[in-house]
């Protein structure tokens, strides 16, 4: 009495060739900034060049994640391992963290030592071009999260859009200190507009971090999808006589729903198991990708669940 | 009746062969168990025609919702009815949405559900 649900949600194949995009583009800014950090001895560069070979590795750990969990579940973890998603949504958590802290501390020092940049209009387009390219990937995926809930998908959103939001921010600060460069207060918007990208990251690591927390501790599934299931009840009203309680839980991208409920005791089991292929149907349909368990409950242990 | 401490009160009266339940505040998931609550020992006499007069209710989420659906169905399969009366306009709208509005029964005012 359990299954997939009807609808299906988009192919795997969509989600890995968004990461190895992603992977592809960090990998080139990594050995851009290499080189940089190599010849300019710079520490703000340094900086950034740590930065994204942290970011980098949390694409990386993303995208073999993403070809794990592809596996189909076997004796040992039957439910599969979408979990690892939550788990890897953590870890890009803690990258976003560490470099939201590298960046801070590198903002208070030229805050106290303002130094004045060098490379302005070169700077300039760089983080024009990083932007522009954060803002695509991160667009690209919060278009594949609308087909299917994705931890791992939804971090990545988060990830590029603080990346694309802090390149543009660096490219803003910069024009604005070229603009202003003979102002003595121009040497502090580039350590400013540090702070405030960093303000982005860390609301994107905890937007990620309370929804990877609430998955790995069965968070039910939230109000939009419960409204959904109650409305395939609500359908199928007249199919059953009692209705116990609902269940709900995510693992990875897979969204587990549970009924529990009481048929007609004159139904014959073929009569039942139709009413909850029926049910089952309604809510695959309304939730795509959802695994539907309806439990025929056999006597009411308590009043309204 | 009513239980105090929490957000939500409930009190009831009869009305003819009517129980009229009258909630008052937001049946939101911390507040649904307390009406649940209240509902279990209400209806621990059996079957029973009940009028569940929601002016009262200023927000229901999914859970207030499994609550209705579930005191519907009990109450039908029972051999009673479950009628709503009054719905606020918010609550409405969540019946709208929920698909309830089609398959419970709903009475603008309290008289005519008590009929």
């Amino acid at each position: 009495m359990k299954g997939a649900a009807s609808r299906q949600a988009p192919a795997p194949g969509e989600r890995e060739r968004s990461l190895r995009a992603a992977l592809a583009f960090c990998l080139l800014d990594v050995a851009l900034m290499g080189m940089a950090a190599y010849h300019s001895n710079s520490l703000t560069i340094l900086g950034d060049f740590l930065k994204e070979c942290g970011d980098t590795s949390a694409v990386l750990a993303a995208f073999i994640t993403l070809r794990a969990v592809r596996r189909a579940p076997n004796h040992k973890f039957t439910y599969g391992i979408g979990k690892l998603e939550n788990l890897v949504s953590m870890s890009i958590v803690v990258v976003m963290m560490a470099a939201a802290i590298a960046i801070a501390v590198q903002a208070f020092y030229h805050l106290r030592h303002p130094v004045t940049p060098h490379g302005t209009v070169p700077g300039i387009a760089i983080f024009s071009v990083y932007a522009c390219i954060g803002y695509a990937i991160c667009l690209r995926n919060r278009q594949l999260l609308k087909s299917q809930h994705s931890p791992i998908i939804a971090s990545q959103a988060a990830l590029w859009f603080s990346k694309a939001s802090f390149d543009a921010l660096m490219a803003l600060s910069l024009t604005t200190e070229l603009a202003f460069r003979s102002y003595e207060w121009s040497v502090y918007l580039d350590p400013l507009a540090s702070l405030v990208g960093v303000a982005f990251m860390v609301h994107s690591a905890w937007s990620i971090a309370s929804e990877s927390v609430g998955d790995l501790l069965d968070a039910a599934l939230e109000e939009t999808m419960q409204i959904r299931i109650l409305r395939s009840l609500a359908a199928h009203f007249h199919d059953y006589d009692l209705f116990h309680k609902v269940r709900t839980r995510r693992s990875g991208s897979r969204i587990y729903v549970e009924l529990f409920l009481e048929f007609d005791p004159e139904l014959t089991m073929r009569e039942v198991q139709g009413r909850i292929e029926r049910i089952r149907d309604t809510i695959g349909q309304s939730i795509p990708g959802a695994d539907i368990t309806v439990v025929p409950a056999e006597e009411s242990p308590r009043p309204p669940a | 009746m009513s239980k105090s401490k929490t957000h939500i009160s409930v009190s009831h009266r009869t009305e003819g062969a009517f129980l009229v339940v009258i909630p008052h505040g937001r049946l939101d998931a911390a507040e649904t168990p307390a009406f649940e609550s209240v509902l279990a020992t209400l209806l621990q006499g059996g079957p029973a025609r009940v009028v569940v007069d929601c002016a009262g209710v200023s927000y229901a989420s999914s859970a207030g919702l499994r609550v209705f659906l579930s005191l519907a169905k009990r109450t039908k399969t029972a051999g009673g009815c479950c009628r709503f009366a009054r719905l606020s306009e918010p609550l409405r709208e969540l019946f709208e949405i929920s698909g309830f509005i089609s398959v419970l029964e709903i009475h603008e005012a309290l008289e005519s559900a008590v009929q």
